[in-house]
């Protein structure tokens, strides 16, 4: 499928997702059903250790389900389809420096590219383009990746996957270890996407400020699965389920105080 | 980063990095380090020789000769050492007598051949390399026939010792800060189990690293985007040749 402006959008149908890490005593994720549409962008939040990870690396067949199914558009995830799978999806990792694995930047951004089977040069022209994309295109390409700041790592992460023309976008924390302008950066980039985006974050309003869906999963658990401005404004849910808002915070919450008295300064 | 002195020599131009590419440097090396290998025993002037033209590569690639001596010498002990056991179990008359312990001649010459020849090896490597940058080296390995696995490790491992040693660098601050007063003992101890933790953390992020470049559509080998050379291999032809005829010249020195 594709939109007015070429690029393609595939939705995601997860039915009965579950899963096991080998030698765990409770499963990861159990019968999770979501379905994304093509173009649709969707948030997936909840806290530390509620499998919202774990169901990202289902999406481009890193994991396999334990029982239930997936399907990216009309093609199921199995492993004999994982190459066109991964095609479609372009995973961003938490952690650039995790994603960014090649001697320089411009390799790295060509790397999915060049592992499709594209041309040399075809795949350097597509490199140039992600990387201008994400506005990195002023930046020496032949630069190795530690040689960028934390900001320009996330966005250069994001270009090795953009570089692939993916259907969909696959972000885990993407607003993770950034500074403000960075979270907005990002967010500006992500909600400009043509593509089918799927982020998995703690991060309620970064949420909020990429995808009008919202989609909170707690302890493997799909607990919630509205709008997001209706799971902005159930505050007892979102602390129910270990999660908390700058908003919240500002509507009435304790606040830290100082103390009355027992401080001192120990020059006087 | 800590590494950054790797591509210092890197950028500044030079007769060498004008008129080789990447690949024909790597080949250059390799020339100059079988050459060195291979250089028969007892062939001193042909040593001499390829040391004079290693001596004039380090000038036609403008590269200081302290830096040079400071490169070669990080490589020095790995030869040195064993080196220094042929003295004492190459049989032969004692050049030198230090109490119970006698140097024969014949050990002492064993030695200065092998640590002459290795070091000129490494400074021809050295030269070739300092003038070349890190990652196009390792984009020119393609080039050489060697097996996928070495080409994939050396890219990764020049990529992530600098994630490395940023992830050292932090645990040892941490260490740092928490160690107050501690005996010298309890110090060691604590360097040892933050080696050891930075190591796991390491493996995990290996597992990590391979997930994203599976994610990528990963099966075998890095493909690259180096060019195909349009430069005339002339003077690596010619360099090459050079160095060939050296060894030759060796060959037929130790021979009459």
């Amino acid at each position: 499928m594709s939109d007015s402006t070429g690029a393609k959008a595939w939705g995601v149908d997860i039915s009965a997702l579950t899963y096991s890490y080998p030698g765990a005593a409770a499963p990861a994720l159990s019968d999770v059903t979501v379905s994304v549409a093509p173009g649709e962008h969707v948030a997936i939040v909840g806290p530390n250790g509620a499998g919202k990870s774990t169901l990202l690396l289902h999406l481009n067949g890193i994991l396999e389900p334990s029982a239930g199914s997936l399907r990216v558009g009309d093609l199921p995830v199995t492993p004999a389809d994982l190459p066109e799978i991964r095609g479609r999806v372009g995973l961003v990792f938490q952690d650039p420096d995790d994603q960014l694995f090649m001697p320089t930047l411009l390799e790295d951004v060509a790397f999915g590219p060049l592992c499709q089977g594209l041309p040399r040069q075809e795949a350097e022209a597509q490199a140039r383009r992600a990387l201008g994309s994400v506005g990195l295109g002023h930046i020496d390409a032949r630069r190795p990746a530690h040689h960028l700041s934390g900001g320009e790592k996330r966005r250069a992460a994001l270009a090795t996957v953009l570089s692939m023309d993916p259907g969909i976008l696959a972000f885990d924390e993407p607003s993770a270890e950034l500074d403000g302008r960075g979270r907005r950066v990002i967010a500006e980039i992500l909600r400009a996407r043509p593509q089918t985006v799927v982020v998995v974050t703690h991060d309620v309003e970064f949420a909020a400020a990429v995808c009008p869906r919202i989609v909170l999963l707690d302890g493997g658990r799909l607990i919630a699965d509205r709008s997001a401005d209706a799971i902005l404004n159930d505050t007892g849910l979102l602390l129910e389920h270990g999660l908390e808002l700058a908003r919240w915070l500002r509507e009435g919450a304790p606040r830290a105080t100082a103390p009355e008295s027992g401080t001192s300064d120990r020059k006087r | 980063m800590g590494f950054a002195h790797l591509d210092r020599y890197a950028d500044r131009p030079s007769w060498l990095s004008r008129r080789t590419t990447p690949e024909q440097r790597l080949w250059i090396a390799l020339g100059a380090a079988f050459a060195a290998g291979l250089m028969p025993p007892g062939a001193w002037r042909a040593l001499a020789a390829l040391a004079l033209i290693v001596a004039l590569g380090a000038w036609t690639a403008r590269l200081p000769a302290g830096a040079l001596a400071r490169r070669v010498a990080h490589a020095i002990p790995f030869f040195l050492l064993p080196a220094l056991a042929l003295p004492l179990s190459v049989p032969g008359p004692a050049a030198v007598e230090l109490g119970p312990l006698a140097f024969s001649e014949p050990g002492l010459t064993k030695a200065a051949e092998i640590v002459l020849r290795a070091t000129l090896a490494v400074s021809a490597v050295t030269v070739v390399i300092s003038v070349t940058r890190a990652a196009d080296l390792l984009s020119a390995l393609d080039a050489l026939p060697l097996p996928r696995l070495v080409k994939s490790s050396l890219a990764l491992g020049y990529r992530y010792v600098y994630v490395l040693n940023d992830e050292l660098e932090r645990t040892g601050r941490a260490l740092r800060s928490r160690l107050g007063r501690a005996p010298v003992s309890r110090r060691w101890q604590a360097r040892a189990v933050t080696l050891a933790h930075v190591l796991l953390r390491a493996h995990v992020r290996g597992s990590r690293i391979h997930a994203a470049m599976l994610s990528r559509g990963y099966r075998d080998g890095f493909p690259t985007l180096r060019p195909a050379s349009t430069l005339s291999p002339f003077w690596t032809v010619a360099i090459v040749t050079l160095l060939a005829a050296v060894w030759l010249a060796g060959l037929i020195e130790v021979s009459i």
